[in-house]
């Protein structure tokens, strides 16, 4: 029954009949242009000569008796319908509302959505930011990561033609993190984003780096870890000797074993002298008091810095008069035999830049020193050492300046000093006819400054005196004197300097391993070496490990297919000496503080 | 079916490689710490663009612009293609942020839209040629009332010839409603029986009342019940070949005009 002869019934047309909507007969001529019913008169007359003609197709019963009425109408007439809509019409006013809608959603909460919504549209919300981030970014705050683009729809449109936004966040990052070291390191990214990727959500990792990149530029390719990973080093893991000149070989096998020192011997292993509870990279050694101090205590108060030894004069430099004006000692009148036999000091000939072999200059530089100080106390020792460049306030902290004038009164008078106090060989004291510095415990800081700045000027006759074992505090004896450019002293245990793009935690090592004995699993004693020998010279990168190299195969155990990943960044860092900026931390708590105050406005 | 498969293998060739080819770059730039969604975003940009090509081509028909069947084949390997490109832009199924999760619903959307249609596509023609009526879509309503004129016919000459009205009693409280317009709809789509039960049980249960004449006429009024059936499976499948466009279109558009403010965003605040 379908007909090809009533053709307007396309789907690609505006209307269709709204007849056939209802389940009628569509009629023949269809909907107008207009979408008005254009079947109301069953036919359109056409005109012959002076005569009207019906025009009913054959279907509907062909031309009717009536005919046209005499104005050319269709006789035969029905009520119009409402023609209805196409689907082709339905989908594109459905698109179209849909692009107007996305336009006027994007412009109302998109692009000018500050206005209603504060610093940060919604539809401009990325995702939540990763927990360490979020902790310290305020909310609706995207300049603290992003570049400003400045206010408006067109600056941001601009922004987008301007593609510096990932440069931009990268200067960003550095606002509070640091990398020192980063350009000269081999390791050099473009930007922040290429690995880090921000707004992935709480439980999104920060750092998305696989293998495979580790391979594109490192020449030596290998599959795992267990199967191709290159050798370790011949001192792996240490790269330079240790801060402290400490022989595991020497105590354990040798100090240990004899009965004076048995009962310092530790009992539990390992652990005895390090932390365990604070392991890191590192397992830090305990402190001087509790690991060394009951065999080496005595040593650091065996010997004293002698700032001033009055040296012997061969004729009196002073005159009796001013003595006597400036200490009230008259002067006797024998002939003149300097009561001091000793030599000129190391650091007062250093810092007076006196000769100690010219008698001249003794006489000269020493005899005006001694009677400058007479006069005004330490203040021309300290001129001196500012001269120098230390500061006298940390050197000779603690040294009272009457003790002092005192002690050089009676030299001047060429009389030997009585000192005033017998009782603690402890701090600053006038002695018979020296000025000396005893250090009272470890870490004494007059001492220690005392060493920086010796290390510091770099004068062979001071490095001569204090950089040696047996010199006052026998600090070096222990700590070792590292030049790498400048002698610097290594005042702290540990530093060892592993290479820095390696990392490791001892932490859950010991729990895979249990604490103490099994630290030998990895760090065995080699006994052949004299570790003491490699701090008889001054570079730190010169040295044998004290302890046998570790091997590959010590880790392979453990990290393989089977037990323990062996991803490269397991263990191996990017970033050298990653760190953060002080200024982190005020804006925590600038962003604290916003809360605080919100909250407390909110009631 | 395997002409379907016959005509999708090369465009499904061109999608793997393509696929492959774009997986591989951005994987040498992510190697080289570049940013390899930027290469997946443009790719997926431009496979979007071409599927809504796709729409246009329908409205060029004046134009020689190859067969629609391998446009159509072009649509459907390319849309997988999009989906393809989309999980390893994204990266996840469902990504944070407002806006972004709009986008991917939307996107999401578009492609089950876009399955449904094309299996729609595939598996309701050959039903439709299963009934052995050929019947265009506009046509409907017309057919359905030719039958109906039909049937009323076919009762008012039974009234006249054998002076009964049991017929007419029942066709004016229940054939009528059938009659009236398609009915059955859902039943067609999910390809169950209820309209010819239904017809069965109501034209078999005034049998009984009927005499030998009468009888004649509930045969010829079966046979026309029988071809609406069929005419309704017609609608009933047609009708859904047609109007779930009504949500893959505008749900595309919606996607593609939502890509363009993605794509502002990103290069405004993060390359």
């Amino acid at each position: 029954m379908s007909s090809i002869n009533n053709s307007y019934n396309r789907p690609n047309f505006t209307y269709l009949c709204g007849r056939g909507g209802v389940w009628q007969k569509p009629c023949v001529n269809g909907p107008n242009p207009d979408g008005s019913c254009g079947g109301v008169a069953v036919c359109t007359p056409t005109k012959s000569g002076d005569r009207w003609n019906c025009r009913r197709s054959r279907e509907d019963g062909g031309a009717c008796e009536l005919g046209p009425l005499p104005n050319g109408d269709c006789c035969l007439t029905q009520p119009s319908c409402r023609p209805r809509r196409t689907l082709r019409v339905h989908r594109f006013r459905l698109s179209a509302l849909v692009a107007i809608m996305v336009v006027a959603l994007v412009g109302t909460f998109g692009i000018t959505g500050a206005v209603y919504f504060g610093a940060e549209p919604p539809l401009r919300d990325a995702g939540q930011l990763s927990p360490k981030h979020s902790g310290v970014v305020a909310d609706d705050s995207c300049n603290d990561c992003h570049s400003n683009h400045g206010d408006g729809p067109l600056a941001m449109v601009r922004a987008v033609f301007n593609p510096t936004a990932a440069a931009g966040m990268t200067g960003k990052c550095l606002d509070c993190h640091t990398f020192p070291g980063e350009e000269t390191s081999v390791h050099k990214a473009g930007t922040c984003n290429s690995c880090h990727a921000e707004h992935k959500g709480s439980d999104a990792a920060l750092i998305k780096f696989e293998d495979g990149q580790c391979h594109a530029c490192h020449e030596q390719k290998f599959t795992t870890f267990a199967s191709s990973h290159p050798q370790f080093g011949d001192n792996y893991p240490h790269t330079r000797r240790t801060a402290i000149n400490f022989d595991h070989n020497a105590h354990l096998n040798t100090h240990f074993q004899d009965e004076r020192f048995a009962k310092g011997a530790p009992k539990e292993g390992c652990i005895s002298c390090h932390n365990v509870g604070a392991a890191g990279k590192a397992v830090p050694v305990k402190s001087f008091e509790e690991n060394c101090a009951a065999c080496h205590q005595e040593q650091i108060s065996s010997a004293s810095l002698n700032l001033i030894t009055v040296p012997e004069f061969e004729a009196n430099p002073f005159d009796a008069e001013v003595v006597e004006e400036l200490c009230g000692i008259e002067a006797n009148d024998e002939e003149y035999e300097s009561v001091s036999t000793e030599s000129l000091n190391s650091i007062l000939a250093a810092l007076s830049e006196t000769d100690p072999e010219s008698t001249e200059e003794i006489q000269e530089k020493i005899g005006s020193l001694l009677i400058a100080v007479a006069e005004n106390g330490t203040s021309p020792i300290a001129q001196l050492l500012s001269e120098a460049g230390a500061s006298s306030q940390r050197l000779l902290a603690g040294l009272n300046s009457d003790l002092v004038k005192s002690g050089v009164c009676s030299w001047i008078a060429n009389k030997e000093f009585e000192p005033i106090d017998e009782g603690l060989n402890r701090g600053w004291r006038a002695e018979e006819l020296s000025i000396t510095y005893t250090a009272g415990s470890h870490s004494d800081q007059v001492l220690k400054s005392w060493y920086d700045f010796v290390a510091e000027v770099e004068d062979d006759s001071l490095t001569g005196y204090l950089l040696k074992g047996d010199a006052p505090g026998t600090c070096v004896s222990c700590h070792s004197v590292n030049d790498t450019g400048a002698i610097e002293i290594a005042w702290k245990a540990g530093g060892r300097g592993s290479n820095k793009l390696h990392k490791y935690n001892h932490k859950p090592h010991l729990n895979v391993l249990g604490p103490g004995s099994q630290c030998g699993t990895c760090h065995k004693i080699d006994s052949t070496v004299d570790y003491g020998a490699s701090f008889k010279q001054n570079d730190p990168s010169i040295f044998k490990s004290n302890f046998v190299p570790i091997k590959k195969a010590t880790c392979v155990e453990c990290h393989n297919e089977q037990l323990a990943g062996q991803d490269c960044r397991t263990c191996h860092e990017y970033h050298e000496n990653a760190g953060f900026k002080a200024m982190m931390m005020f804006d925590k708590n600038r962003k604290n503080r916003s809360v605080v105050s919100n909250s407390l406005g909110s009631n | 079916m395997q002409n379907v498969l016959y005509r999708l293998l090369a465009p499904t060739v061109i999608s793997v490689i393509a696929f492959f080819g774009v997986y591989f770059w951005q994987s040498q730039a992510a190697l080289e710490l570049e940013n390899p969604q930027v290469i997946t975003g443009w790719a997926l940009a431009v496979v979007i663009l071409f599927l809504l090509i796709f729409n246009v081509r329908k409205r060029l028909s004046a134009f020689n612009l190859g067969l629609a069947k391998i446009w159509f084949a072009l649509h459907v390997a390319f849309g997988f293609l999009a989906i393809a490109f989309f999980a390893i832009h994204a990266g996840v199924f469902w990504p944070e942020g407002l806006y972004e999760q709009l986008l991917a619903a939307g996107f999401w959307l578009v492609s089950l839209t876009g399955i449904v249609g094309v299996l729609i596509t595939i598996y309701f023609p050959k039903r439709l040629t299963n009934t052995g009526l050929e019947i265009v879509y506009e046509k409907i309503p017309e057919e359905i009332f030719s039958l109906r004129e039909a049937v009323e016919g076919i009762l008012v000459n039974c009234a006249n010839e054998c002076g009964e009205t049991t017929l007419q009693e029942q066709y004016t409280q229940i054939l009528a409603w059938y009659f009236r317009r398609p009915r059955f709809y859902w039943s067609y789509i999910i390809g169950s029986n209820a309209d010819r039960a239904w017809l069965a049980r109501h034209l078999d249960s005034v049998r009984r009342y009927l005499n030998a004449d009468e009888m004649s006429y509930l045969d010829e009024i079966k046979k026309l019940a029988e071809r609406k059936s069929l005419v309704d499976e017609h609608f009933a499948r047609q009708d859904v070949m047609k109007k779930w466009l009504l949500v893959h279109l505008p749900v595309s558009i919606l996607v593609l005009a939502m890509s363009v403010w993605h794509i502002i965003l990103v290069y405004a605040y993060a390359i």
